[in-house]
């Protein structure tokens, strides 16, 4: 098993090393002149040419991605050249923000997604089932922005139960942490939770058919014990699969969420950060967006792992 | 007996969650929303509107100017010009005192200009003929001038006027915008990009008493409906840049209030004059100018709440020419005009439009008005960024709505547009009489013959259309009713002194 992960990590390094070369290039594409948004319509060429020299923008591609990577690998992301603020630490702030808030919108699918779909296969064709596939196409459907702005309006503009938006962290303030966490988390969850329901849904049909859960059935076991146990346990693999890169996505940011939310995580780091052409940004947040995706993959491998005890006879 | 220990204690758990959810902001405290994140706190690398918004609660400036663009005593309590022009002596006010302790001084202010005067700053053309600055004595500092600076006052009334601790600028030099410390109310505490800024009251603020609040907390929140949103929910005590389309709903809400600023401004549709194409013949920008309804755009894009404008300033100042008002729409001419310019109709027209939803309102409202009178527009919405590449580069054929946000001398609204050397001359207009015009606005200190020389430079401008000028926001801020006191500066910057919230 720590071999396999050590294999795993290994394989990793070079799959961040193409993903930010190929970000790296694509930046290039970008139209827009990061010197012009530097030093704004009103500089003078001289000073343009000035911003370009200090910057590097003058360089060739791989002159600048190679100065990049080497400070990169030293711990040092650059500064901001809009608020001089140093990347690193600006995105290290970042990160138990997003985290916090995928956490939290992924229990919110888990313990939305995951019973309902359970329910709806039991009872797959009536009405519970079709009640909670509507439901599950609405959540998919409803924008993230829409429902954001719809639930501060009723929460917070006139019920005034919670706070509008913000982040507080937990450490600093639980009460208040959870509070603002509790509409973002619902908005983001919905829409996973949805997926959820029908990976859920689909996984238990498939694995209600098999013979073991006949015989089950035939030997007199208690109905609950059939499809928690010999069931449910046998359908993890595809909800593990997608819980997993749900998550991963989420680390790299819910951009929309956050906007409406005004949580200061990734994505609204990244999206400021294209607008205003802050090419060493984006690359911090696509390397941690991969780094993530890869972690993920690996907690997938390591969860199949524990659910599936056929593979860890075959691997161990 | 224990399970009725068991409510007692959930009671009781309840309870204080129920408190610590209702729990409201100390009233001493100032939450405050600004529409987009700053960029650098400092001086020198500072371009951005909400940078300075930050920085004008922080720190105060050498001078600051008044509604009506009157020059008034800030840290420097009065000066003088020698009679050729070319000497400015500042008098200092005495005892101030950095936010670190630092004492205020000449000295501080001769470095802190000389490093604004320096390579890559922003503000280097501002103060282009600044030559030399001098610390004549702790509370003197002697400014020379290459020749005579009629704009100079205002520029230290504005960004170059702010003066940071020496102490720091060694200290942190090209990042000072990390932590500034300035002569100021209000200290840096703390900043989480793309969140929030927090301040402090300065204890040792020579003139603190003025000041109600003990913490300022500045919340970013880019979403016009969400900013809303948490002020009318309480979670905020004042918000810029209220959409105006939300005016109405608001002014009915009693809680709330909105407060109108009057900044100098415009905005505009720059037409290229450099490319081959229909906008060379005068003949054809005043056709489109004959097409556009301007107070049909500020009734319908902004609910009436900005202003209709032809000139670089609104038809309120008293720097407007009264003898060029605003034409009113007139589809027939238009036409006519295209066909004496001998060009068919439609005459097609590409306006290239940042992707902010209130310019992509007026660029649609354009577009239906160039329709009946003989024009084909077309929208070209990309983000602002690739606009500024576009237009630099001269790719483009029209681009607009865009224009100054903000100024505190007229100088920065008309000089770099219609200069031919302006760094805002996208047009590339080129006339040697206009180019003469603004350049004695520069140097003539005498302010009645400097309003001559704007409306003669505003007349021209009408003639030659290289822009066509559109309207002039008001920019508005939406606050509690309870807030008392809301002022700001000239260049529409707000001021805390003397604000409170009952």
């Amino acid at each position: 098993m720590f071999g396999f992960l050590v294999q795993r990590v290994l394989a990793a390094i070079p799959t961040l090393f193409i993903i930010s070369l190929i970000v790296f290039s694509l930046q290039q594409l970008l139209p827009g002149d990061p010197a012009l948004v530097i030093g704004g319509g009103e500089a003078s060429p001289e000073m343009l040419a000035q911003i370009r020299e200090q910057y590097g923008f003058n360089d060739p591609f791989l002159v600048q991605y190679w100065h990049w990577i080497t400070n990169v690998m030293q711990g040092d992301f650059g500064v901001s050249f809009r608020t001089r603020e140093e990347i690193g630490p600006m995105l290290a702030a970042k990160i138990p923000v997003t985290l916090t808030l995928a956490t939290a919108a992924m229990l919110v699918s888990l313990v939305i997604g995951i019973p309902a779909g359970i329910l709806a296969a039991i009872w797959r064709g009536r009405g519970w089932d079709h009640a909670v596939t509507v439901a599950a196409l609405s959540g998919i459907s409803i924008p993230n922005f829409w429902l954001g702005i719809m639930m501060i309006l009723l929460f917070a503009v006139h019920l005034g139960w919670l706070p509008a938006s913000g982040y507080v962290s937990f450490f600093d303030d639980p009460i208040q942490s959870i509070r603002t966490l509790i509409m973002p988390a619902i908005v983001l969850g919905a829409g996973l939770a949805a997926a959820m329901m029908r990976h859920t849904r689909s996984a238990m049909l498939t694995v209600m058919r098999q013979d073991y859960v006949r015989t089950a059935r035939a030997k007199g076991v208690a109905e609950k014990t059939v499809i928690l146990k010999h069931a449910f346990l046998n359908a993890q693999i595809p909800i593990i699969t997608l819980a997993t890169l749900q998550f991963g996505t989420l680390l790299a940011g819910a951009v929309l969420t956050e906007q409406v939310f005004s949580i200061p995580g990734v994505g609204k780091m990244v999206v400021d950060a294209v607008f205003n052409r802050e090419y060493q940004a984006v690359q911090a947040v696509t390397l941690l967006s991969g780094a993530a995706f890869v972690l993920m993959s690996l907690l997938a491998d390591v969860l199949y792992f524990v659910a599936n005890p056929k593979l860890r006879t075959k691997t161990l | 007996m224990k399970r009725t220990t068991s409510y007692l204690r959930s009671a009781a758990l309840i309870g204080v969650l129920a408190a610590s959810f209702g729990s409201v902001a100390n009233a001493a405290d100032l939450r405050f929303a600004l529409a987009d994140d700053p960029d650098a706190l400092d001086t020198k690398s500072n371009r951005a509107q909400t940078g300075l918004t930050v920085l004008t609660v922080m720190c105060d400036r050498l001078m600051w100017t008044d509604s009506k663009l009157t020059i008034l005593p800030g840290l420097a309590k009065s000066w003088s010009w020698s009679d050729d022009g070319k000497e400015l002596t500042l008098d200092l006010i005495e005892g101030a005192k950095f936010q670190d302790g630092t004492p205020f001084d000449a000295e501080a202010v001769k470095i802190n200009i000389e490093r604004n005067k320096e390579k890559g700053s922003q503000r280097a053309d501002d103060i282009s003929t600044v030559a030399s600055v001098e610390a004549v004595s702790p509370t003197k500092v002697l400014i020379k001038v290459s020749e005579p600076s009629a704009q100079l006052l205002s520029k230290l009334a504005d960004r170059v006027g702010i003066v940071f601790s020496p102490t720091v600028i060694k200290e942190l030099g090209d990042n000072l915008g990390r932590a500034p410390v300035c002569v100021g109310p209000y200290k840096f505490v703390e900043r989480v990009a793309q969140d929030r800024i927090v301040l402090e009251k300065d204890a040792n603020y020579y003139d603190a008493a003025k000041y109600a609040f003990d913490k300022v907390t500045f919340r970013i929140i880019p979403d016009d409906a969400v900013r809303l949103a948490n002020l009318q929910s309480g979670e905020l005590d004042l918000m810029e840049k209220l959409d105006p389309s939300n005016a109405a709903t608001v002014a009915e809400d009693k809680n709330l209030q909105i407060i109108p600023m009057t900044v100098l401004n415009n905005q505009t549709v720059v037409l290229n004059l450099n490319r081959e194409g229909p906008m060379k013949d005068p003949k054809v920008r005043e056709a489109l100018e004959m097409a556009l309804d301007r107070q049909a755009i500020v009734d319908v894009a902004f609910a009436g709440q900005y202003q209709a404008g032809n000139q670089f300033v609104a038809p309120d100042s008293p720097f407007y020419n009264a003898d060029f008002p605003i034409p009113a729409r007139d589809p027939e001419k238009a036409k006519a005009l295209i066909a004496e310019a001998g060009l068919q109709e439609p005459v097609p027209l590409k306006i290239l439009v940042p992707n902010r939803p209130l310019s992509v309102r007026v660029g649609e409202m354009m577009q239906a008005m160039g329709t009946n009178a003989g024009f084909a527009i077309t929208l070209d919405v990309v983000d602002f960024a690739t606009t500024l590449k576009l237009t630099d580069e001269g790719n483009f054929e029209s681009w607009g709505p865009i224009g100054p946000q903000f100024a505190n001398d007229l100088d920065t609204v008309a000089y770099p547009v219609l200069h031919s050397t302006g760094g805002r001359n996208l047009s590339r207009y080129k006339s040697p009489e206009m180019d003469k015009l603004l350049e004695a606005t520069r140097t003539a200190t005498d302010p009645a013959k400097r309003m001559e020389l704007f409306k003669e430079a505003s007349a021209l401008a009408v003639k030659d259309r290289p822009v066509l000028y559109l309207y002039h926001q008001k920019p508005l801020f939406v606050a509690t009713s309870k807030l008392k006191g809301f002022h700001a500066t000239g260049d529409g910057f707000v001021k805390l002194d003397g604000m409170t919230i009952d």
